[in-house]
């Protein structure tokens, strides 16, 4: 742990992540391989090299992952079983150390990972608070001023006086929590424990939480999408080992539930980077270049609904005589897939300009055909084979159907049922029914 | 309840820090221990719970309570008087038997419970202390809090003897800190590099077992080394030998007689130390979750 501070940081920013990776191996022989290099450079005090190749039994636990969290703020990790939730929460908290990326915490932090940690069962809830507050650097006599409050917030009552040994999960759930609530840190990681409380306690802890967050930001991973939604201001989903999407909770929640298992990590950011191309950006050619995602109202957009008819708003003054402008926007998926492209030329559209003139374009999508997900494109001018301008635009989500969707686009088709192998009337289905 | 920022946290990690793969690899030694030490004395909370809950768990649910915490650290010397006093043992250099192996079996115990403790503790604890955060040195400090208070029952045991056979110290000051100070440097320096090298090779808690189970009779515990025959050259050259016959010489017989070799061995553990404290607080983090 070092104390570097962040050349230019926000004043409320609490904690900041970026470009974190943890490799973890399959079996204990890797594990054990890395770690014994790793001993003979500690010896000799000689820096490793960042990982870069992986062992094949290796993997990225935890990848790419990058944000930023503001006092007050509420961030939610959501993702499948084995997705690097647990593992983003520990290194956040800094019990396991990044092989990549760097990990900035401004203030105090805690973390509710583990209900068992730090308890020892054989002793009794009053003893293991005091052993759990001192973990968090509570003298006996600090740790007896607040034992009442603790007690009362639990809601133990004589139970407190019991091997934790006897203690149901909730009962552990909700000293663990009692002892936190009373840390109040500027940053708190809460791992899915809040689970195994009963209804009452539950909405109990949420209004701490609630209560806290006047002072402190947190880090939640949960499976209840309840929870998610109802606290969380951003969310992130994992997906094996990589962000998959953040943003607003709800578009987050339908892209979690529409993962699967065997659904493709994310790519690296370089890996889509290198998919994109080169940015270019002739200063030369071309100035005041503008673009934007808009609804048909020409309202500008970051999502919108996947039956939604959206447009893109191009504008900019042109340096040069061209002959031949072509504009296109190819578009991306976030696994770097090459989902389709927008075009001047899909209309054999070019267009002759002098030096000094303005140029504005709109080029409208129709609604229904991007399948929901996270759309990543570019804007590229060229004049005629040459590109003059190459710049990635913001991303745009499609969010998700009122009907199944499959692959990258929906195509435009109608199912019709044989009228004579059926002999009552069915309804004919639209495109995209089911 | 207080919803306000509460100090012992706040004080503990209120200032801004970063975590990055390799940042412990570029301290260095002397920063390595001054953060060592920083982190033992930012939790002796933690430790001193920890060790009053140890010792509570070493007589929870019995009934004669805390009379095991001061009976069960005599077994070790006390079977070894009996021997001694059945003349199982030879008697030898004028000193009384049960008083020479009573001190000599106190500080073997001790000593090597430097070295076993962190072996110990790093892997019992390697998974709590990664779900905690805590610092593996505090645990480790937390678990010589029970050796010193198991020593001290020894020690008291000895002074009995002292007392009772009238064997009187007739001390040497500087001989006695030395080997005291060689004799912690040493233990402890390869206690922590052992702990961390067990959790990459799980060999290596087995052969330190192994090794004191002989090491004992080859460190002039229970036999002067001198009287060994062709083993009588590990009376300057095993380091466990040394500590012992220097802080018993130190004590009873006003001074060590291989004084240069002690300040040797005392010099060598002192960059022994430099090195594994160095290695202990960069590798302490990396292990955290390794079974």
């Amino acid at each position: 742990m070092s104390k570097d501070i962040p050349l230019s940081i926000d004043a409320d920013i609490v904690l900041q992540v970026k470009s974190l990776g943890r490799v973890y191996a399959r079996n204990r022989k890797a594990t054990r391989k890395r770690l014994a290099g790793m001993a003979l450079r500690a010896l000799f005090s000689i820096r490793p090299k960042p990982v870069s190749e992986l062992q094949p039994s290796e993997f990225w636990a935890v990848d790419s992952v990058s944000f930023d969290l503001t006092r007050g703020e509420a961030l939610g990790v959501i993702g499948l079983n084995g997705s690097g939730k647990t593992t983003l929460l520990r290194l956040l908290a800094g019990q396991l150390v990044p092989d990549k990326g760097e990990i900035w915490v401004n203030g105090s932090s805690a973390a509710m990972i583990d209900l068992q940690a730090g308890f020892q069962s054989a002793a009794s809830g009053r003893e293991n608070v005091v052993l759990r507050a001192a973990a968090l650097g509570f003298t006996r006599a600090q740790t007896r001023e607040k034992f009442d409050a603790i007690l009362e917030f639990s809601g133990l009552g004589d139970a407190i006086d019991a091997p934790i040994a006897s203690y149901s999960a909730g009962m552990k759930m909700r000293l663990a929590f009692s002892i936190m609530a009373n840390v109040s840190p500027d940053v708190l990681f809460i791992d899915e424990v809040l689970a195994v409380g009963d209804f009452q306690f539950r909405q109990k802890c949420l209004a701490k939480i609630r209560e806290m967050r006047a002072k402190s930001a947190f880090v939640l991973v949960s499976h209840s999408m309840h929870d998610i939604e109802r606290f969380c201001d951003r969310v992130i989903v994992m997906h094996k080992g990589k962000p998959y999407f953040e943003g607003a909770p709800a578009e987050a929640i339908e892209i979690y539930e529409s993962l699967s298992a065997d659904q493709p990590a994310l790519e690296t950011p370089q890996q889509l980077a290198r998919s994109m191309g080169p940015i270019i950006e002739n200063e030369e050619a071309l100035a005041n270049v503008k673009f934007q995602w808009c609804n048909m109202q020409g309202d500008p957009v970051t999502q919108v609904a996947f039956d939604q008819p959206f447009k893109l708003v191009l504008s900019f003054k042109c340096l040069i005589d061209t002959r031949s402008l072509i504009v296109g926007v190819p578009i991306w998926n976030s696994n770097s897939q090459f989902v389709t492209g927008l075009s001047t030329q899909v209309t054999s559209e070019s267009y002759s300009l002098n030096a000094g003139e303005s140029f504005d374009l709109t080029i409208e999508v129709d609604g229904g055909y991007l399948n929901p997900g996270v759309l990543k494109s570019m804007i590229a001018i060229m004049d005629g084979p040459e590109h003059i301008y190459r710049k990635l635009n913001k991303d745009l989500v499609i969010s998700t159907a009122q009907h199944p969707t499959w692959g990258v686009v929906t195509v435009p088709h109608r199912c019709v049922r044989n009228q004579e192998s059926e002999p009552r009337g069915r309804p004919q289905f639209a495109k995209g029914q089911s | 309840m207080n919803s306000q920022q509460s100090e012992p946290v706040a004080k503990r990690n209120a200032e801004s820090r970063t975590y990055q793969p390799f940042d412990r690899f570029s301290d260095g030694p002397f920063l390595a221990i001054k953060r060592f030490l920083a982190e033992i004395a930012r939790h002796r909370s933690h430790i001193s719970t920890v060790f009053i809950d140890d010792f509570k768990a070493g007589y929870r649910g019995t009934a004669l309570g805390v009379f095991w915490n001061f009976v069960l650290p005599l077994v070790p010397v006390s079977v070894y008087i009996l021997l001694v006093n059945l003349r199982v043992f030879p008697t030898f250099e004028g000193m009384n038997p049960a008083l020479y192996i009573g001190f000599n079996v106190t500080l073997w115990v001790l000593f090597t419970g430097m070295i076993t403790r962190p072996i110990q503790v790093v892997k019992s604890r390697n998974a709590e202390t990664m779900m905690t955060a805590l610092p593996m040195s505090a645990a480790i400090v937390a678990s010589f809090a029970q050796l010193c208070f198991d020593t001290l029952v020894r020690g008291a045991l000895v002074v009995l003897l002292v007392v009772v056979f009238g064997q009187w110290p007739n001390v040497a000051i500087f001989d006695l800190l030395l080997a005291l100070m060689f004799a912690t440097m040493f233990c402890f320096s390869i206690g922590l590099t052992l702990s961390i090298l067990s959790m990459i090779f799980s060999d290596i808690a087995r052969l330190v077992a192994i090794l004191l189970q002989y090491g004992i009779f080859v460190s002039g515990v229970i036999f002067p080394v001198s009287t060994m025959g062709p083993l009588a050259v590990l009376e300057t050259t095993n380091p466990f030998n040394v500590i012992i016959s220097a802080s018993r010489d130190a004590i009873f017989a006003g001074g060590y007689a291989h004084t240069p070799e002690l300040l040797v061995w005392t010099g060598a553990s002192s960059l022994l130390m430099l090195v594994s404290i160095n290695f202990f607080y960069i590798m302490e983090h990396r292990i955290r979750g390794v079974v």
